[in-house]
């Protein structure tokens, strides 16, 4: 990961692209993407408890829930960043959520997804994504 | 301020106290006579029930009801749960013996104190709702929110309109709101709010279509802001045929100021156990009501209380067209004559300085916890909130490590309950505090003195808020292993 973007304490990876609802999107194959949730996300959630995961093979249209993450005070729906087929989810989670707030962006990644369409509409660079998280922190 | 030392007794289990034969209480002679039951309906040893003496029961009690807190012990700022004082003559009147040794399934004409009590309920309610039907059967504000849903369901299929799926919930709504309209049904489309915490305006217009069965909001909503803007929301979603749901969990902010019908609602719930003094804390019982105008009281479960030519009924007369049943019996009626005792006793003189008094205080308070270093009010600045207000310790956060969950633990030291955390989900490490209108000058003062300790120490020594509370029976919890490897158990966790 390079030259990470620093918004106070919290790391913006710039290899990838972002959801203004704090979903990271990083293409590792052709319309292959991992999706998984930022440091910010993970952070504001808290110590993350439990993973809640629809059916591998199953398709979703842009918006709408993929998938659940549980934390002790809140729990975050993860969106599709568009039209989408889910690949795998990452099974290890099941045991280990935390594994989502030790790594963010590497070992607790969510799930694997391909892509059904051409609209990227949603997704934001890093600069992007960075303005949204400090706006947010501005707000409180 | 000193920190206060909450007792903490190794108390064993009832059914590890007590002896053979020991009895607190021997009952009267039964003039009931006594019949021969055949074999297969007689147990063969005896069951295992406590015996105790009245001494032992009575310190039993004690001792665990010194380990725990509750509004009669200090204050309870537990934000939109409106934790207001119990006054002790509602449980008087709750153990008259007519109240209490009636069975339910006793005729109309011998329980006409009962059906009265229900009767005057209803018109009470209806006098501070404005609505025109009032039932008395859900036994909680979310089940309230299940038998709204319900009727929207219903009264859109009455008309034979079968598009409308969807139902508008705002951000800023409490989390049983989408729950309750997704269990009757719909599919749920959230709005965000504006940065004065209240509706966007532009977002609601843009899914205003025929496919909205209706609207659910909280107001005051759950950022204690009242939302200046309802009638004018209100009445769009009544454009485009959807109803329109008042959630009155809130209700303590505006009661006897306005009345919902005069905003705009078709349907809403109460919470007699919020607003009107019910006992709560404990996980129940409680007493989620809902009133409806006119043209939705035909889908209301049955029976309703009625009167007519000096008695007292119960009213079956729109079975046909209701919803059904939701709670045998009518619901939680100790619940519901400890609320008619309140709202008696009080007036509605009484329950609008009751109102009044509850936003002064919560404004009071928000007023000073605004000046405390790490702590800020987000959303709409200078604008007064009613009964409820959320503050941010995401600075603090930021600063010092220390969090919202760290502050509310922090807090149990000194004799205050902590305030709601982690909620509404739109402010981060959000304390949401409702004083309500019992706190004295004295005790909201109290509570300020406690954050400003609480500030000065994280900024000072954060690590030592991690470990609190230290003085109360049970100390800081592993809420991660508790939430994943949960050990249910009567025993006192060690």
């Amino acid at each position: 990961m390079s030259n990470p973007i620093k918004v106070d304490d919290y790391i913006i990876a710039t290899d990838r692209k972002y959801l203004k609802t704090h979903e990271w999107v990083k293409e590792i194959e052709d319309n292959v993407f991992l999706i998984g949730i930022s440091d910010y996300a993970q952070k504001m959630l808290h110590e993350i408890t439990y993973v809640q995961f629809e059916d591998v093979g199953e398709e979703f249209k842009k918006d709408e829930v993929i998938l659940v993450v549980e934390a002790l005070k809140a729990s975050g729906d993860i969106y599709a960043p568009f039209d989408l087929k889910l690949l795998e989810v990452n099974g290890e989670l099941e045991d280990v959520p935390e594994k989502i707030n030790e790594s963010p962006y590497d070992k607790g990644w969510l799930a694997k997804v391909e892509a059904l369409s051409d609209d990227r509409s949603a997704l934001l660079t890093p600069v992007e994504y960075a303005e949204v998280v400090k706006k947010e922190l501005e707000e409180a | 301020m000193k920190k206060r030392i909450q007792a903490k007794w190794n108390e064993p289990l009832i059914s590890e106290l007590g002896g053979n034969g020991r009895r607190a209480y021997i009952p009267e002679q039964l003039d009931i006579p006594s019949v021969k039951l055949s074999d297969e309906w007689l147990r063969k040893s005896p069951p295992h029930l406590p015996e105790v003496s009245e001494l032992e029961l009575v310190r039993h009690v004690v001792h665990l009801s010194q380990m725990i807190h509750g509004v009669d012990v200090g204050p309870y700022p537990l934000g939109s749960c409106t934790m207001k004082y119990n006054p002790k003559i509602n449980e008087r009147i709750a153990r008259f013996d007519g109240f209490t040794s009636i069975h339910p399934e006793t005729p109309d004409d011998a329980m006409q104190g009962i059906i009265e009590v229900y009767y005057r309920t209803q018109e009470a309610l209806k006098t501070l709702t404005g609505f025109s039907a009032i039932t008395l059967q859900p036994p909680a504000g979310a089940s309230g929110e299940f038998v709204g849903t319900l009727i929207m369901r219903a009264y859109h299929l009455s008309r034979r309109d079968h598009k409308r799926n969807t139902v508008l919930i705002p951000d800023s709504a409490h989390g049983t709101n989408p729950a309750s309209a997704a269990m009757a049904g719909f599919k749920v489309l959230e709005i965000p709010s504006n940065e004065n915490g209240t509706v966007d305006m532009d977002a609601l217009d843009a899914v205003l279509d025929d496919s909205i069965a209706g609207l659910m909001i909280t107001n005051p909503n759950t950022l204690g802001i009242f939302e200046k803007e309802i009638l004018e929301i209100t009445r769009k979603v009544h454009e485009v045929g959807g109803l329109t749901y008042l959630d009155g969990a809130n209700f303590n902010g505006i009661v006897g100021m306005i009345r919902p019908i005069d905003m705009g609602f078709d349907i809403m719930h109460m919470n007699l156990h919020k607003t009107f003094t019910g006992p709560h804390g404990g996980g129940g019982p409680g007493s989620g009501p809902v009133g409806v105008a006119e043209h939705l009281s035909q889908f209301l479960p049955v029976p309703i209380a009625a009167y007519k030519d000096g008695m007292y009924y119960w009213d079956y007369s729109h079975e046909q067209t209701s919803i059904g049943r939701v709670h045998a019996y009518n619901g939680n009626f100790g619940i519901v004559l400890r609320a008619l005792a309140y709202i008696y006793r009080n007036g509605g003189i009484g329950l609008r300085k009751s109102c009044e008094i509850a936003v002064l205080n919560a404004n009071y308070l928000m007023h000073k916890v605004s000046k405390i270093r790490g702590l800020t009010i987000p959303r709409a600045h200078g604008v007064p909130r009613k009964h409820e207000f959320v503050a941010s310790a995401l600075p603090m956060l930021k600063e010092t490590k220390v969090s919202a969950n760290d502050i509310a633990k922090a807090m149990l030291d000194y004799g205050i309950h902590s305030p709601t955390v982690y909620f509404p989900l739109i402010v981060k490490e959000a304390l949401m505090v409702e004083p309500t209108e019992s706190e004295t000058i004295q005790s909201l003062n109290q509570i300020y003195k406690v954050l400003q300790i609480i500030s000065d120490e994280a900024y000072a020594n954060a690590e030592k808020l991690h470990q609190e509370p230290t003085t109360t029976s049970i100390g800081r919890l592993d809420e991660v292993s508790l939430a994943k490897h949960p050990v249910l158990s009567e025993r006192m966790a060690k």
